[in-house]
């Protein structure tokens, strides 16, 4: 049976006993947070579920969704699950060049910072952000942008009927009310400032190739790992340069990713992260597979 | 366009507190009628939609999702017991749920 470790984004929503079900299995999370925090140079030993800076600190919550990416995927493999493919959704690319050794822990940290930091730089003194649409097709969502020529885009595709939008703030939240008053069942904005997976951000990729060529060293990967954006399967490390740049700027299809898997044989979806986000998508697509989140992976580790 | 009737009316709500229960991770028995969706049991959106895909495959039903979203905008669901008001509707009426009061 064919497992695929999935790699979710940022922690909007934890379960809520997610350090407890690491700190049982090893010591590794507790290390990992150590690591990060000399990597990082913030104090990461003192996380707490709580906490609201590790909340709404947007760069926080990004490096804290790696941490427990990274444990729980180390506490896997070394009781002998191992993954036959990996995916990292949106910027959980990061936990998945981890998982497939193709950077170091302290690595994905860097890469992190400088995506967040670069990205930072190039929407500076713009209001941005992201958004979500449920109940309407890209192209029911693509109509409305051109119809009212919004500097607005589809970010990801969840599944058919669900998306995340991406770009300025006033074009982003008059994208919603539109989409709403069409006939969205749900629209929200997402706790981001960053507009992730826009065209805005495109000037991005130059000075982050130039960042990953001096200081990451990019390996070929142990399992091979899909790309979010055009589904190809990639295992060296031009590949992984050329997704890592691509990433920040580049609309990604999720829905896609995981009809790949599927068709590949995936059975077994084991989401490496906290929350469930991952498995609450998965609910659209049709298959004979299973995704198990962090609280019922307990299950597969008897 | 489907007549309700009692078997109906227990299969929905069955379905919706079966579904809940399952995603959200409580018994059964702590749900009820008043049990607020995101606020009680920590549903979501997603849910909902799911929800609706399960019922118009069961049913047979071709919704136009649109509609069933313009209608929501007037008929905000907020417990479990507004969703399965909504769901009887959506099955009894169809399409038609948008020209509903």
């Amino acid at each position: 049976m064919k497992v695929a470790f999935i790699f979710p984004a940022f922690v909007s929503e934890y379960i809520g006993n997610e350090v407890q079900i690491l700190n049982a299995l090893s010591n590794k999370f507790q290390e990992n947070l150590k690591k990060a925090s000399v990597a990082s140079g913030v104090d990461f030993e003192s996380f707490h579920l709580e906490d609201s800076a590790f909340k709404e600190d947007e760069l926080r919550v990004q490096i804290i969704s790696y941490i427990f990416s990274c444990s729980l995927s180390d506490e896997l493999i070394a009781k002998g699950i191992k993954p036959d493919i990996l995916a990292g959704y949106s910027m959980g690319l990061y936990a998945a060049l981890y998982t497939g050794s193709v950077i170091e822990f302290d690595e994905g940290i860097r890469l992190i910072i400088q995506a967040f930091n670069i990205s930072q730089s190039a929407i500076q003194g713009m209001d941005s952000g992201m958004g979500s649409i449920i109940g309407l097709t890209k192209e029911e969502i693509n109509g409305i942008i051109l119809k009212h020529k919004l500097e607005a885009e589809i970010a990801n595709t969840s599944s058919a009927h669900s998306h995340l939008v991406t770009g300025r703030s006033e074009p982003l939240n008059r994208l919603l009310e539109l989409a709403r008053t069409t006939g969205a069942l749900h629209v929200s904005m997402l706790n981001v400032n960053t507009p992730y997976h826009a065209s805005m951000l495109k000037s991005t990729s130059g000075p982050f190739n130039e960042f990953i060529t001096a200081h990451i060293r990019l390996r070929k990967s142990k399992y091979p790992i899909i790309s979010s954006i055009d589904q190809r399967l990639m295992e060296s490390p031009e590949d992984f340069q050329k997704e890592l740049t691509e990433n920040l700027s580049g609309s990604i299809n999720w829905m896609a990713s995981f009809e790949i898997m599927l068709q590949l044989g995936v059975k077994q979806f084991i989401e490496c992260g906290a929350g469930n986000s991952l498995k609450k998508i998965s609910r659209f697509q049709s298959g004979d597979f299973k995704v198990y989140p962090m609280n019922k992976v307990e299950k597969l580790l008897k | 366009m489907t007549k309700l009737n009692d078997k109906i009316k227990t299969e929905v709500r069955e379905v919706i507190y079966d579904f809940f229960a399952e995603e959200c991770e409580v018994e059964i028995d702590e749900i009820t009628d008043d049990s607020k969706i995101i606020a009680d049991l920590g549903g979501d959106s997603l849910m909902f939609l799911a929800l609706i895909e399960i019922f118009t495959k069961k049913y047979d039903q071709e919704i136009d999702l649109k509609t069933i979203g313009k209608y929501s905008i007037k008929h905000p669901v907020e417990t479990i017991g507004e969703l399965i008001e909504m769901q009887l509707q959506i099955i009894e009426h169809g399409n038609n749920i948008i020209n509903l009061d």
